[in-house]
């Protein structure tokens, strides 16, 4: 396990850590297309609200029809897990998460909160107008509550950590183009997830150490490698049972992956306008691609890119999102004669469930890769 | 004792040919139902087919077991095992396990015959919807949903409700003049409670027979069958369509009030199984355990 | 015999909504348009094009067939399920796009594909996604919408962008039609239009002022054969003022006269969003007990957002007034009818206006409440439960029933939903009437 991986599953503890070390304050967010990089100047911390499988402590009182992510996002700030948290802030996204946002509020109505509309529809030209409209006024309130509203220079330090995060995690993704990948796609999720709980700047000297030894880690035998798209993922227990069976995730096209590494914000004067149009114009998620479709195209390179020999679509239950998008990502692949498998996630991975249609999978891009027993996890 | 109607009559089969070769078995620990099959040299020497219960390794051992008397052979004349099915990591006398999905559509070339282009493996738990090429390769599969599961499972909820058995079930359900809307086409767990709703209904106003109530429910597992079975269809427009032939595999393979709605739906009659159609897992996992010692 | 205590007759204007209703129908089967996919109530700009196009939302073609023909929506359903669309997703988007998948609609005639798509603001997400299937169906023309929240106090200043934004998308949806299409845009209808929807407005208050009244003159089945003539189905304009007209004189009339929606009524329930489409007997069931449903949040949408005033009354919510200037331009036309950023009243009342369904339980008198929790879809199930409890701490006994979605009947237990009006019932001390 490296580094990132363990302040992964000890991700309160660091923040705990975190909080005594520098006595600043902790943003809890839903969404990747929370625009981090304000807070971080106002020398906040966002912490991404990791769903997770624990018992229902309360939701089913309040929610109905929700996906367990959000219920769970609510459970946990109910149960006390997030309790050092200062607040929290939610973006336009899809309506479950504004709803654990919401309903979370109404149990804990002591946490600082705000809400930053990212435009639906990113494409138009007042989109980016809103757009930094918004981020001044986050800016602003961060500034009443900190006592400091970040400035230039603030923002521009934020900035380059964060761009120099994306850097260095599609150097990470960069490394698995190729057969022979050295790292696992569990591993490569992990540290992505890792680098959304923590501190970046931080985040950036484990993953300069990760990369180096990396590079020199002897090659992967991988008998299949799969691409993952779908809904939100908030751990990397999928691509564990896809490596058991002896393939591995290189590459995928999810919110947590390359949704949140790819595309830098690109300095210009106006700080927030550019921060603003790294948000409308990152790979977007199936609810805000609702207009010109960009998914297809980019599903496509990714697979060629990354030389992914079949498909992964893990749809969660209940994410509308997603199940509106299955149509044209089906039409895709089965127009390039791509192999896939679709299957619906739920609160729990059951093994012998999940693992069923993935060894089938592997099986028809590469038959008699069934495991022999003693192989098998 | 409750009177069991749900469950079929547990079968144990033997050619009675003189075989040669070198015997190998394949076995299908199903959610509820197991099958051993031993083959040789292609031909299929014996079965047993029996209910799995909670302990899928004891279920298949006694299959196991039960196949080899029938054909006369001990333990050590079978070169070797695979095993496939939800269980199958629990058979411990396999040497190797395989997925259902090559399995079904190995075993299914072999119980329909070359021209099968799409299997629907109908279980108790699960269904399973597999697109073959004209050669025997799996090209597509499609698994039902999470809510969609337990069907198999479920008619056997009725058949024990009506006190009716469970071979009997599909036929009286075909005798309904029109079929009724299905009970709720979610889930058995949901279409349990609305077909006893149709019942308390129909018996205070004889609106409804039991024949129609059978009929609700069948229409209410082939409805959801289709659901996955329809996904390998071509996605332009139109009603669902297969590319080729059809075969049905699994218990539910075996009650005509499901299969023949879903052929009505998809205009098609599917091609008939030259073996019981339960066999077809456990037979795809016997040819591939004759591949492990013969390989192509 | 159901007990009377109040006098009952049928309205009399139900077969010029029934006219109404016809007409709009024909308008779209003829195909003599262009036809749209879009969210109606959002395009208030679309009778601009009226001569050439029509706007048409899945919600109601949706509806309309899972009341109508249980099986074609099942089977619609179903095409939409294995082309891959989430059997979870709204109950009215996969029958519509499932008989666009099936290439035929409910008359077995051909569906009317639909040659452009407008946006649809985040109503909920499904609405969002909405037009996701024609467009991925073929690349027909399309355009993108914002309806902006957030939650708190409504901040003018915040407001601004937002405005403008959706001042310029809708602005160049109009341009781009005109353009792409070869038409021309109207601006005397549209700004007609913008002074009915506002009249409209006026009469859909009066409607829900008077449902206030004991006994209701209109029960919520009754109103859900006119709250969509006008806003939804956009049509003449002088007819549809002269029908609010007359329904408003007769309503008021009725109430005048005590005469009652439902002549047993002794129990006032409120419903949350849209009901069961394919089972709306069981308001028939209700009334059997004496009680009338007086309606929704939803299908009041016709008045616009309301809330009890400090002297108990029943009124629109405040809402930024136009600004006061002649319209001159179409951009001025269109600035009148946006007029604040937020404002859609579904979002509104679940996020920015909590204390809104207790407001609407108190204005209408409401007794206990129905709140459907739908199993598929977002917006007709978000915030229920939480609303709910807010009912029950007022004192409103509420009832849940569970089924996929208004428009789509695959886990309504209709025995087990009439099991539990009884057990409702008859826990609050109420018998049927003519058990007694």
């Amino acid at each position: 396990m490296n580094k990132l991986q363990d302040i992964l599953e000890h991700r309160h503890e660091y923040a705990r850590d975190w909080k005594k070390r520098t006595g600043g304050r902790i943003l809890g967010f839903y969404d990747v297309y929370f625009p981090e990089e304000v807070a971080y100047a106002a020398g906040v911390l966002p912490v991404r609200i990791l769903a997770k499988h624990s018992e229902d402590f309360l939701t089913d009182r309040l929610m109905y029809g929700n996906c367990y992510c959000t219920r769970d996002m609510l459970n946990q700030f109910a149960r006390g897990d997030y309790d050092y948290a200062d607040g929290i802030v939610s973006v336009e996204s899809c309506q479950w998460h504004y709803n654990a946002f919401d309903t979370t509020l109404i149990e804990k109505p002591e946490l600082w909160s705000h809400y930053v509309f990212t435009p639906d529809y990113t494409d138009a030209r007042t989109s980016k107008n809103v757009m930094r409209s918004e981020l001044d006024l986050f800016r602003r309130k961060l500034g009443e509550w900190t006592g400091k509203e970040p400035g230039d220079e603030d923002l521009d330090r934020a900035i380059d950590v964060y761009n120099r995060n994306r850097q260095l995690l599609r150097r990470l993704y960069e490394l698995r183009k190729f057969d022979g990948t050295p790292i696992s796609g569990s591993e490569a999720m992990d540290t992505v997830l890792a680098c959304q709980v923590m501190d970046k700047a931080e985040a950036n000297e484990l993953l300069e150490e990760l990369l180096e030894e990396t590079e020199s880690r002897p090659p992967r035998e991988d008998c299949v490698r799969l691409m993952l798209i779908g809904s939100e993922t908030y751990d990397a227990a999928l691509e564990r049972i896809v490596e058991s069976l002896g393939a591995n995730v290189v590459i995928d096209d999810l919110d947590n992956g390359t949704g949140y590494i790819m595309r830098d914000v690109t300095p210009q004067r106006d700080r927030l306008m550019a921060i603003g149009m790294r948000y409308l114009l990152k790979p977007h998620s199936a609810l805000k691609d609702n207009v010109w479709r960009r998914r297809p195209q980019r599903i496509w390179e990714f697979i060629e890119d990354w030389q992914a020999d079949g498909v992964i679509i893990a749809k969660q239950i209940y994410c509308h999102p997603h199940g509106s998008d299955m149509y044209m990502v089906w039409n895709l692949l089965r127009e390039r004669n791509v192999a896939f498998h679709t299957f619906e996630r739920d609160t729990t991975l059951p093994y012998e469930e999940t693992a069923l249609g993935i060894e089938a999978l592997i099986n028809i891009i590469k038959p008699g890769m069934t495991r022999l027993r003693g192989q098998e996890v | 004792m409750v009177k069991e109607f749900g469950a079929w009559p547990e079968t144990v089969w033997a050619s009675g040919d003189r075989f040669g070769g070198t015997p190998v078995c394949g076995t299908d620990v199903g959610t509820t139902s197991v099958q051993a099959v031993i083959m040789s040299d292609g031909a299929l020497v014996a079965y047993a087919n029996l209910r799995c219960g909670y302990d899928f390794g004891e279920a298949a051992e006694t299959a196991l077991t039960r196949a080899l008397k029938a054909a006369g052979l001990s333990r050590g004349d079978i070169k070797t095992c695979r095993a496939t099915g939800f269980g199958r990591r629990r058979a411990a006398f396999a040497d190797a396990t395989a997925e259902e999905i090559t399995c079904h559509g190995l075993g299914a070339r072999y119980v329909f015959g070359p021209d099968v282009r799409t299997v629907a493996d109908l279980g108790g738990q699960r269904t399973k919807a597999i697109r073959l090429y004209d050669w025997d390769r799996v090209r597509d599969f499609k698994i039902s949903d999470k809510c969609a599961a337990g069907m198999g499972r479920g008619i056997e909820r009725i058949a024990n409700l009506l006190e009716i058995p469970i071979s009997e079930i599909g036929e009286r359900s075909l005798s309904a003049e029109k079929d009724p809307e299905p009970a709720s086409t979610t889930c058995c767990n949901f279409m349990y409670p609305e077909t006893m709703g149709l019942l308390r209904q129909g018996f205070r106003e004889d609106e409804y027979s039991e024949n129609d109530v059978l009929a609700a429910a069948m229409f209410t597992v082939a409805w959801r069958a289709l659901g996955t079975i329809g996904k390998l269809s071509p996605l332009d427009i139109g009603e669902i369509s297969l590319d080729g032939a059809l075969g049905f595999t699994g218990g539910l393979a075996k009650n005509p009030g499901v299969t023949k709605r879903i052929e009505r739906e998809l205009g098609l009659s599917a091609l008939p199984a030259k073996y019981d159609p339960r066999l077809t897992g456990a037979i795809g996992a016997a040819l591939l355990a004759e591949r492990d010692i013969n390989p192509r | 015999m159901i007990k009377q205590r109040w006098e009952t007759r049928p309205l009399e204007i139900w077969d010029r909504a029934k006219e109404l209703r016809a007409k709009w129908q024909k308008s779209i089967d003829n195909r003599q348009h262009l036809l749209a996919q879009g969210n109606t109530v959002e395009s208030d700009w679309s009778p601009g094009f009226e001569k050439y196009l029509k706007i048409v939302e899945d919600n109601p073609v949706g509806a309309f067939m899972a009341s109508k023909s249980h099986s074609f929506a099942r089977r619609a359903r179903l095409a939409s399920e294995v082309r891959g669309w989430g059997r979870e997703l709204c109950g009215y988007v996969n029958n519509c796009w499932g008989a666009q998948f099936l290439g035929r609609d409910m008359d077995g005639g051909p569906f009317p594909y639909r040659d452009m798509c407008v946006p649809f603001p985040d109503v909920c997400d499904q609405h969002l996604k909405r037009g996701q299937q024609c467009m991925d169906l073929s690349p027909i023309p399309r355009w993108g919408g914002d309806m902006p929240i957030y939650p708190g106090e409504r901040d003018p200043k915040r407001d601004e962008e937002m405005i403008e934004h959706r001042v310029y998308c809708n602005l160049k949806i109009i341009a781009d039609i005109e353009r792409i299409f070869g038409i021309e845009f109207d601006d005397e209808r549209f700004v007609e239009n913008i002074k009915l929807r506002e009249k409209l407005s006026a009469y859909g208050l009066r409607i829900s002022q008077l449902m206030t009244q004991v006994p209701t003159p209109l029960s919520a089945k009754d109103l859900y054969s006119f709250y969509t003539l006008g806003d939804l189905t956009k049509l003449n304009p002088e007819e549809i003022n002269d029908f609010w007209k007359s329904f408003v004189d007769e309503v008021q009339w009725r109430a005048d006269n005590r005469i009652a929606a439902v002549g047993g009524e002794r129990y006032r329930y409120m419903e949350a969003h849209p009901p069961a489409w394919y089972y709306l007997k069981y308001y028939r069931y209700l009334e059997s007990y004496g009680a009338v449903c007086i309606g929704s949040q939803y299908s009041h949408i016709m008045s616009g957002t309301l809330e009890v005033k400090e002297d108990g009354s029943l009124a629109h919510r405040d809402v930024t007034p136009p600004a006061d200037k002649p319209i001159r331009t179409r951009e001025d036309a269109v600035r009148q009818w946006i007029t604040e950023a937020r404002g859609n009243r579904f979002k509104d009342d679940e996020y920015c206006r909590k204390w809104a369904i207790t407001d609407f339980a108190r204005g209408f008198k409401a007794d206990g409440a129905i709140m459907a929790l739908w199993r598929c879809g977002v917006g007709c199930t978000l915030t229920r439960k939480e609303q709910a409890l807010r009912l029950s701490e007022m004192g409103l006994r509420v009832l849940h029933c569970e089924g996929s979605q208004p428009g789509d009947r695959t886990d309504m237990d209709e025995h087990g939903f009439l099991d539990r009006i009884d057990a409702w019932m008859e826990s609050q001390g109420l018998e049927k009437l003519d058990d007694r």
